[in-house]
């Protein structure tokens, strides 16, 4: 990539996030209507996709895009307007073009050249789609791809003059000049401006090819005030800057001028709008455009008769349906052009709706808001200390606020769930063929809110374990024929909040995990021994053991056996645990659990001897006394249940005497809960989780730790790690 | 450089050398001045050959004054075209417009 300034880097970014959002948005129309049939609404949707990108990358001057692009368009083009069907062929190849274009936007984003296999594949999508077009491939393809079979690097360059291909399109006019149409604001002089210094400025990046200096609004000498300003300008503008460079000349008139700038080639219909828009009489601006040379007098005549018959008619047609009408142009460009406004208002609406922030802002902001929180306990704190009513009053209404405030930041960073799920249609959709297996896919719990980091770090683990089950899990249809279930198997992807977490489950309805076979391979592997006890759970987890992999056949899709365990670690790394349940026959479900955020929570306080803990609030389920006159000590009875006790005393060795209150806490993770024995309860108080040194990062039992209102550090506990030490130990607690 | 006006009565013809700058702060002065002698005369020469620089503003006045000695009937003819006026003339393609001779000098063309 050639240097950027920063301005324009920003917008190539932009770029980058707005095309693969509409890439995604022509797979999903794509897979919609392979499901349900073709629509002429999704159909629209997915040509608008890659028009928009088109013409985007043509403004950033990606030329490879813009080639690749436009004879996407085309198949595209014919499919709407009817002359070619959507088959299922031809969606398969509209999905590997879509993945093509997003291949060209990763490599031009990492700035990495494109290697032979990109560039083969390239050759061959044109081919297909060439093939698809009913027409030989284009002549042109050849030496256009030819030289660039050795890898090179994509340039961000403009080409001196545009191809002649897309001047055919129907409706564009011939000249490849831009048109720049000004009409300097009345102010102009008395703002310090000189309009001639804008058009030397324009000489300097580009050519003025023809001019007409418009004297129309200048009034009589006698009229005229000499320090106002009535001078426009008709320019056809020959340059190889992009609209927004060319916008920049005029940036300090542009409030107080009005200017239109048309891009070379664009339709008449354009013209025509601008004609319309200005305020000289229509045939006398017609006239001054054929002498700049931006419209040919055909293309002129031609406008300009369609706009009178439209007029004489008496009723103010809009101009795409006088066009129509007439028969003078296509319907398919009259619909783009216009599609092409409503798109860019639409987009216009969104941009206005919705802000793009710096993710380190956020970061910045949800650090602060971490900050105010402690902050706001300690002036609840010293309130309380001082007795003072109103003080209390109002440092219980900014703490009110505060945690307002919290709960916002933290929501700036949530994303929706189905933005993680929507990638997986396609992949089913894939892995599916590749197996030669008939699956379906089921989503739910969209509407579900996890962090963005997380989503992103989510992503990868669920594709593998989608992956795997499909190939593991799913019998093929023989074997489900055999066994008396539906031909189609059957993926889900399930969200839903639980217990301050989330849960993502991945389920399948195949043979379920068999434990035989497990067991078995990991003895075999000295993962474990014959001798050991495990449960079922434990057995299943196994399959996270690295280098485990149970799969008779090692399948392009999975069974390298490298990946569950990955998966595990990937899972771990953000507070997240796994879990897998399965019916045999029936189908297995992995449960991922996730922490809701990572930076902030809600704790609950207590005390052990002099020292104040903080179990995370979400883990509670709930509190009880002691009972001090019962015998054991390892277990209560709760309900008629018993539930074992953790005496968080002799877990962190304290060897002060037993408080005279005692309570429980009862907590749960997953399926375990555990009663805590803890001295006093000091009730709920919003957390900023610091991570713990290096030197501390190992204490077990520990995850972090947080600073309460009176700067005394709090411990806060892990209550997974708790649990699952106790419940693996035994203690005789 | 203010711009200087110097007239020299050639019986009923005037002749009106513009100097200096004809930019925005002469604009006013000069469009008064124009339009006064624009009643008075028949045929008007503005010579040219000291203009330093033009802007908009200086160019506009030229335009006005153009169109209203053709709706007066009066001959007006710029001559002399300073390298100054030659450019703004050209950068707007107006040279036609005036429908004066313009003699390039090397250092013009050049």
């Amino acid at each position: 990539m050639i240097d950027l300034d920063p301005q324009m880097a920003a917008a190539l970014q932009t770029f980058f996030e707005e095309s693969r959002e509409l890439l995604q948005d022509m797979e999903n129309a794509l897979l919609f209507m392979e499901n349900a049939g073709a629509d002429s609404e999704r159909i629209n949707a997915v040509f608008r996709a890659a028009h928009t990108i088109k013409g985007s990358a043509g403004l950033f001057g990606l030329e490879e895009v813009v080639r690749f692009t436009h004879r996407l368009e085309n198949l595209l083009d014919q499919i709407r307007s009817g002359v070619t069907d959507l088959t299922p062929v031809r969606i398969t190849l509209l999905l590997s073009c879509g993945d093509h274009i997003a291949g060209y936007l990763d490599r031009i984003a990492t700035d990495s050249s494109l290697d032979q296999v990109f560039l083969a594949e390239d050759l061959r999508l044109l081919g297909d789609l060439a093939a698809q077009l009913g027409s030989s491939p284009v002549a042109s393809i050849a030496p256009a791809i030819a030289p660039a079979l050795a890898p090179t690097t994509l340039a961000l360059t403009i080409p001196p003059s545009p191809e002649p291909e897309f001047s055919n399109s129907p409706g564009s006019v011939q000249t490849g000049n831009w048109h720049i149409s000004l009409r300097f604001g009345r102010d102009t002089f008395r703002d310090g401006m000189d309009p001639l210094s804008f058009l030397r400025y324009l000489e300097q990046i580009g050519e003025i090819i023809g001019i007409v200096t418009l004297t129309d609004s200048l009034p009589a000498l006698s009229q005229m005030d000499a320090e106002s300003c009535y001078l426009g300008f008709e320019i056809s503008f020959r340059s190889s800057a992009n609209k927004a460079k060319i916008a920049d000349v005029f940036d300090f008139v542009k409030e107080s001028s009005t200017i239109h700038i048309l891009p070379a080639h664009s339709q008449i219909t354009a013209y025509l709008q601008l004609i319309q828009q200005l305020p000289e009489a229509d045939q006398h601006l017609g006239e001054i455009l054929v002498s700049v040379g931006s419209l040919t007098e055909e293309e002129l005549q031609k406008a300009l008769t369609l706009q009178d018959a439209g007029n004489q008619g008496g009723q103010h047609q809009p101009l795409g349906e006088i066009l129509v009408a007439q028969k003078m142009v296509q319907e398919p460009v009259v619909q783009g052009a216009l599609e092409k406004q409503q798109q860019q208002r639409e987009h216009q609406v969104v941009e206005r709706q919705m802000l793009r922030v710096r993710a380190a802002d956020l970061d910045q902001l949800v650090n602060l808001v971490g900050e105010l929180v402690i902050a706001s306990a300690a002036n609840s704190l010293y309130a309380a200390q001082s007795n003072a009513e109103e003080r209390v009053e109002s440092a219980a209404q900014v703490a009110r606020l505060v945690e307002d405030i919290r709960d916002g930041a933290l929501h700036l960073r949530m994303i929706d769930v189905a933005e993680v799920f929507q990638r997986f249609p396609r992949v089913v959709r894939d892995t599916a063929r590749t197996l030669g297996k008939d699956i379906r896919l089921e989503i739910s719990g969209e509407g579900t809110e996890l962090d963005k980091s997380m989503a992103e770090k989510i992503t990868d683990p669920l594709m593998h374990l989608v992956r795997n089950a499909m190939d593991h899990g799913i019998e093929s249809a023989e074997r489900r024929h055999a066994l008396g279930k539906p031909a189609q198997g059957c993926i889900s992807l399930h969200a839903c909040h639980d217990a301050g977490g989330i849960i993502i489950e991945v389920r399948d309805d195949g043979g379920g995990l068999n434990r035989e076979k497990i067991l078995g391979k990991a003895i075999e592997k000295r993962l474990v021994t014959p001798e050991q006890q495990l449960s079922d759970q434990e057995i299943y987890a196994l399959i996270f053991a690295p280098g485990f992999s149970t799969a008779d056949q090692v399948s392009d899709i999975s069974g390298r056996g490298v990946g569950m365990d990955v998966v595990r670690q990937n899972i771990e790394a953000i507070r997240g645990s796994i879990e897998i349940h399965s019916t045999p026959g029936a189908g297995s479900t992995m449960r991922i659990r996730l922490p809701l955020t990572l930076s902030i929570i809600d704790g609950f306080l207590v005390k052990l001897a002099t020292d104040t803990f903080v179990i995370p609030a979400e883990s509670v389920e709930e509190c009880l006394e002691y009972p001090e006159q019962q015998g054991t000590v390892g277990y209560m009875v709760l309900r008629d249940q018993a539930l074992p006790l953790l005496h968080l005393t002799r877990v962190f060795r304290f060897d002060a005497q037993p408080e005279k209150r005692r309570n429980v806490i009862v907590v749960r993770h997953g399926q375990s809960r555990v009663g805590m024995v803890v001295g006093a309860i000091l009730g709920n108080q919003q957390t900023v989780i610091k991570p713990l040194g290096k030197l501390f990062d190992q204490v077990p039992g520990i995850s972090a730790a947080t600073i309460l209102g009176n700067g005394d550090v709090a411990p806060i506990l892990d209550i997974p790690a708790l649990i699952h030490h106790h419940t693996s130990a035994k203690h005789s607690y | 450089m203010a711009m200087e006006i110097q007239q020299e009565r050639q019986g009923a013809n005037l002749q009106i050398r513009l100097s200096g700058d004809l930019d925005i702060y002469a604009a006013a002065p000069l469009r008064t001045y124009l339009l006064t002698v624009l009643q008075q005369h028949h045929e008007i020469e503005l010579v040219l050959d000291e203009v330093a620089e033009v802007d908009g503003a200086g160019l506009q006045i030229l335009l006005a004054t153009k169109a209203e000695a053709m709706r007066l009937g009066v001959i007006l003819r710029l001559t002399g075209h300073s390298a100054a006026m030659v450019r703004a003339l050209q950068l707007c393609r107006l040279t036609a417009y005036f429908g004066d001779p313009v003699i390039l000098t090397r250092e013009m063309a050049g």
